[in-house]
């Protein structure tokens, strides 16, 4: 061990309280800090935010981290705080005027700094950490960057720029999951090309993947039920609307009374949410009906099953979702419920995502004869007038400044130009639309597939597997029937509230009066 | 609760105003429309007791009242209330003690404020005191996490008699409701190892709308508010959770200023001549805020004799002509003494004891 990596790993027992580094975070730490660029896949739960933290620590200057999420920067920085790191922040655009203004006006107070893409093209922003030493850009989720990534972000094709601004700092590229094709964007697109990859297999061999069709959602709802009264385990059931994770949370409370039901989507308040995931951190909640929004972030270590009542739009989701599973290391099952027809649902989310055709011709018909305007004057009115969803305009948009309708902020007034990006819009539009329709067909043969679930779900993503350690899937052999999960029990009386307020301030003794 | 008081709002409204009078009255909308009807229409209790309530849920609420048939709407598109939902109101008013406990018009502000408070607080020193540092907050205002810091440095060292000497106060406090009034409010609590219910799961679990849980919730902050201003010796540790932020006092302009002067312990004479007013102007100014001001520093002005005797003859002879009690009192007692009592005792807790009019 050379007298580096002793310092880091004393540095993080001392911080984190780890006792020894997760595969890869020690080549990837070591990387950073001998200052090379590097592009780091690791599998979810492994820690990869450990890969910035630490080093951020150590190295003099601020650390920039780039992330795509609001609610998972929130997250992370919540939970350093909760460590003690007092000189870490997040600014995005959730915060208010005033609190922005603090914060930005304030940057030289923190070592750490988690940021949106859009901030960063923020002037003011951009004008004040530009003057600062910033010796650590972090990219995280970076596989925003490629088109063929899930979940493609055009802000983050604007980060080679934000790098050379701040004068090429060392570039840390993070993801979960990444192809061959995308890890290649990543390099491609910010521009360094002596970029180290280091690159983890992301199979786990503690989990085993199981696919039951069924005939419709009702069957599926008898299937959870039958499952989860065999093995009351820590579960997360995925859902791709509200409606229906409420739905089925409330159908599950009423059937069976001895598990705590909960659920959690995007479209409740920021302190029911919190409440709700730290419930179920906690083992108060056994059960978490919830849509994709849940997750991220949320590093539960025995979460025993992932059931999936509907299908993700592609095997990266997959990977990702069923993930959050025996973090721990303990036998735990991914089940994904499907029944014909199913398939609808995804498509219908993914058209949602693009503009329509239709939009787009609206939007640049829009533009034509609004000469010499500042796209942002009109950004409103544009948005209301084509009923475009945010991931909808931003796609044409960044359209529209890549062939220069829009440059600077202000609107051409030459008509072939505009013609022009109009065709290259929707022609890209259809490539994006087809691009994600093959990949959730790739998930769809796997749920259809006649082979090991394990080969099949992860051979696009790396070269062979580790050797499963429980039960490999339904193919090879595994049925609930005979699966011995690791069960918490935690007792649940419900009490009054005076037992209730003396065990929140440790009043314990006999009760002197009842009420 | 919901119901019943969109009941009584609409009740006292009486046809004059449209929904949307209500819905500004309960999220406390600052337009002088809505602080005069909370005023003139005997609604001040509801004033911004429901901020956060959304417009959508408001119209959803609504609209099943109508289906109960305990409102209907007119032509003049104003609703009115039904023979069958003033049975309902009735019944109640009459059963429903937290419903007399608001006291939107001076709380309003304050309350969310109070409420924040006491969870992060008793977050943190419930696991604080079982030796983990390391918990995420359910409070994350910023001010609230200022607040707090401050009162921990304050206070250090002390946090064990501090949290024992709030767990007393609370159980007090608590004992004084309905035991489920007290349960909706401990089951949102947060300790170590326990996180609270949301409002949502709290509605569930009793049985009732979020709705309900929102105004129960509010109603036992206002009462235990209430409470702590008008017994502040039994209260000492939760006294220091109210927010003494006099901008947020439901005051004239004229009387913020005066207790600007008053916080830089500036006597009343001279401030009627700093700011060339009447002496009595400033009296009355004096009384506007007591009226309002949980920390009204009474002392200053009222001897503990004082305010018991005047207590005392106002209970005894069953008036609040001050003339009439003002006779019965000893020479030395003005009538200043005996509206400032006044309006300290008779503040908003309690419906039926209003503020005699001067
Ligand atoms: N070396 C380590 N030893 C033990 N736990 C670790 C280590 N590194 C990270 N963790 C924990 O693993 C969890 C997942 O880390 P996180 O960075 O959120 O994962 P990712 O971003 O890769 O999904 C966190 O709770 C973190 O504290
Ligand atoms: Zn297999």
């Amino acid at each position: 061990m050379s007298l580096l990596t002793q310092e880091v790993e004393e540095l993080m027992e001392k911080h984190f309280g780890f006792s020894g580094f997760r595969e890869g975070q020690k080549e990837i730490i070591s990387d950073v800090l001998s200052d090379h660029d590097v592009l780091g896949i690791l599998p979810t739960g492994t820690g990869k935010s450990l890969c910035y933290q630490l080093p951020s620590l150590y190295l003099e200057g601020i650390t920039i981290v780039v992330s795509p999420l609001i609610s998972l920067m929130v997250d992370q920085v919540k939970q350093l705080k909760a460590k003690g790191f007092k000189r870490v922040t997040a600014i995005n655009s959730m915060l208010d005027f005033r609190q922005k203004k603090h914060r930005i006006n304030n940057l030289h107070h923190y070592k750490l700094i988690y940021c949106s893409p859009e901030m960063l093209q923020n002037e003011h922003f951009m004008t004040q950490i530009t003057s600062l030493h910033i010796s650590l850009f972090v990219v995280d989720e970076a596989h925003c960057i490629s088109q063929w990534g899930h979940e493609f972000r055009t802000d983050y094709l604007k980060l080679n720029d934000v790098i050379k601004k701040l004068k090429y700092p060392r570039v840390l590229a993070l993801s979960a999951t990444a192809t061959p094709q995308v890890q290649d964007d990543i390099v491609k697109y910010l521009e360094r090309p002596e970029m180290k990859k280091r690159v983890y297999a992301m199979d786990r061999e503690n989990l085993t993947f199981t696919v039951e069709h069924v005939e419709n959602w009702q069957e599926k709802m008898e299937r959870i039920e039958h499952i989860l009264r065999m093995h009351p385990v820590s579960t997360m059931i995925y859902f791709s609307s509200r409606e229906w994770c409420e739905k089925v949370c409330f159908m599950l409370k009423e059937k069976i009374t001895n598990l705590k039901v909960a659920f959690y989507h995007g479209g409740m308040e920021p302190d029911d949410r919190l409440l709700i995931q730290q419930q179920f951190m906690n083992d108060q909640l056994d059960v978490i009906c919830c849509t994709s929004a849940f997750g991220m972030g949320v590093d539960k270590p025995n979460v025993r099953l992932v059931i999936h009542f509907h299908l993700p739009t592609q095997k990266e989701s997959y990977i990702q979702e069923v993930g959050r599973a025996g973090r721990d290391g303990d036998s735990s099952v991914g089940l994904v419920l499907y029944s014909k027809g199913d398939e609808q649902i995804p498509i219908h989310l993914m058209e949602l995502e693009l503009p329509t055709e239709n939009q787009i011709k609206h939007v640049y018909e829009y533009v034509n004869p609004l000469q010499l305007n500042s796209i942002e004057e009109k950004q409103e009115e544009i948005i209301s007038q084509c009923e475009l969803s945010e991931s909808q305009w931003k796609f044409i948009l960044f359209q529209m400044e890549k062939f220069h309708v829009v440059q600077d902020g202000i609107i051409s007034k030459d008509k072939e130009k505009i013609e022009n990006a109009y065709r290259h819009t929707v022609t890209y539009k259809q490539e994006r639309f087809s691009h994600k329709v093959q990949k959730f067909y790739e998930l769809l043969e796997w749920v259809h597939g006649d082979e090991c679930r394990r080969k099949t779900i992860y051979q696009s993503f790396q070269k062979g597997f580790k050797a499963p350690t429980e039960n490999c899937c339904d193919f090879c052999g595994f049925t609930f029937n005979e699966w011995e999960p690791l069960i918490v029990t935690r007792e649940r009386k419900v009490h009054s509230w005076m037992e209730e307020l003396k065990e929140i301030f440790h009043q314990e003794g006999p009760d002197e009066k009842t009420i | 609760m919901f119901h019943t008081i969109l009941l009584d709002s609409f009740q006292k409204i009486q046809m004059e105003r449209s929904d949307s009078a209500i819905f500004h009255l309960l999220t406390g909308k600052k337009s002088s429309q809505t602080v005069q009807d909370a005023n003139t229409l005997n609604l001040k209790n509801y004033f911004g007791i429901y901020k956060t309530l959304k417009r959508k849920d408001f119209d959803k609420e609504i609209l099943y009242l109508m289906k109960l048939g305990f409102i209907k709407s007119n032509p003049h598109n104003t609703t009115f209330i039904t023979n069958k939902g003033i049975t309902f109101l009735q019944h109640h008013m009459e059963n429903n003690k937290g419903l007399h406990w608001l006291s939107g018009y001076h709380l309003h502000q304050m309350a969310p404020v109070f409420w924040s408070r006491i969870q992060l607080f008793i977050q943190t020193a419930s696991n604080v005191t079982r030796g983990n540092n390391r918990f995420v907050p359910i409070v994350d205002q910023e001010l609230t996490i200022q607040w707090m810091k401050q009162f921990f440095v304050q206070y250090k060292g002390q946090l064990d008699v501090i949290f024992n000497d709030m767990y007393e106060e609370l159980c007090n406090l608590l004992s004084k409701q309905p035991s489920q009034q007290a349960s909706i409010f401990v089951s949102q609590l947060t300790g170590f190892n326990k996180i609270g219910l949301s409002k949502f799961q709290t509605a569930d679990r009793f049985q009732m709308t979020k709705h309900d849980v929102e105004m129960y919730t509010q109603s036992t902050l206002h009462f235990m508010m209430n409470q702590i201003y008008e017994k502040k010796g039994q209260y000492k540790r939760l006294l220091d959770f109210i927010p003494n932020d006099f901008h947020k006092l439901p005051l004239t302009e004229s009387a913020k200023q005066t207790l600007r002067f008053l916080n830089s312990g500036i006597p009343l004479n001279t401030i009627a001549k700093k700011r060339r007013l009447k002496l009595n102007t400033v009296l009355d100014h004096v009384i506007e805020i007591a009226f309002v001001d949980p920390r009204f520093p009474i002392r200053k002005y009222v001897s503990e004799e004082v305010e018991q005797q005047i207590l005392e003859v106002t209970e005894k002879l069953d008036t609040k002509r001050l003339k009439t009690i003002k006779e019965h009192l000893p020479e030395h007692v003005d009538y200043f003494a005996i509206r400032l009592v006044h309006a300290i005792h008779f503040r908003s807790s309690n419906p039926t004891k209003e503020l005699p009019t001067i």
